[in-house]
């Protein structure tokens, strides 16, 4: 998929970037893989998750089982859209602030 | 004259196609599953293709069977995993489950032979085990392609 660059202050951030990498290789996960994966602690993933739903990027949903109630995470359609356009922006960003490689660009 | 400093936590560019990277390799990386998974996919595949060829209602009870089958292995997924992604999902990955259908929906068709034409009832049994074949060779194929989609996609 590919979308027109875009800059999202929203995804930017440490930790919502890894969060948002998870969820657009995936269909959902499950909250605790999330958490361990990007090495968080409940409240600061729960932060994460708020101000992500908030933008209308990802999707919860209570699953029960064994009794115990699971959260799961989507990216929305909006939120894969949104994370491909600012993905697409870091690359273009990458590509220009990309360091010249040694022994270019001087003529001593 | 002073210079003033700004600290920022947000990461630059590179850095940050960096860590999308590091967390879909993670992901790859905690992909250890048992081979019995795809044991157990290629003989829900194997017992739906050949179960077909089977009159009613034994390709009723084996298609019953088969799909709560799979049905259980999603579930077993999910649980142990903690993620979950369609096999039609992943952009590369996707080719080999549009792949696999086709060989799955030719032996379904050619176990529906025995079922509704005059063919031998063995022609469903090798179509099932082919299934099973091509399902077991598949789900690893599938697998190892996604491993890698996450490796070198940082999109």
């Amino acid at each position: 998929m590919s979308s027109a660059p875009a800059f999202d202050s929203v995804i930017h951030a440490p930790g919502r970037l890894q969060i948002c990498a998870i969820l657009s290789s995936v269909d959902d996960a499950e909250f605790a893989m999330i958490r361990d994966a990007i090495k968080v602690s409940d409240s600061v993933l729960s932060k994460h998750l708020k101000q992500l739903e908030e933008a209308g990027y990802v999707a919860l949903s209570k699953q029960a089982e064994n009794g115990r109630q699971r959260t799961w995470i989507a990216l929305t359609p909006a939120g894969r859209k949104a994370f491909a356009a600012h993905v697409a922006e870091l690359q273009r960003l990458a590509t220009l602030t990309a360091p010249e490689p040694l022994g270019q660009g001087f003529a001593g | 004259m002073e210079s003033e400093v700004i600290v920022t936590n947000e990461p630059n560019p590179q850095d940050a196609l960096a860590e999308i990277a590091a967390a879909r390799a993670s992901l790859g990386q905690e992909l250890n599953y048992p081979l019995a998974y795809d044991l157990a996919y290629g003989g829900m595949l194997a017992l739906m293709v050949g179960g077909a060829g089977l009159q009613s209602p034994w390709s009723t009870i084996t298609l019953g069977i088969s799909l709560t089958a799979l049905v259980l292995m999603v579930q077993w997924w999910r649980k142990r995993v903690g993620w979950w992604v369609n096999g039609f999902s992943p952009p590369r990955a996707r080719w080999v489950a549009f792949g696999l259908m086709g060989i799955v929906m030719a032996l379904m068709g050619l176990s529906f032979w025995p079922r509704f034409g005059d063919g031998p009832l063995w022609v469903a049994l090798v179509a099932g085990v082919l299934a099973g074949v091509a399902g077991i060779v598949g789900g690893r194929i599938w697998m190892a392609v996604y491993r890698q989609e996450l490796k070198d996609t940082a999109r």
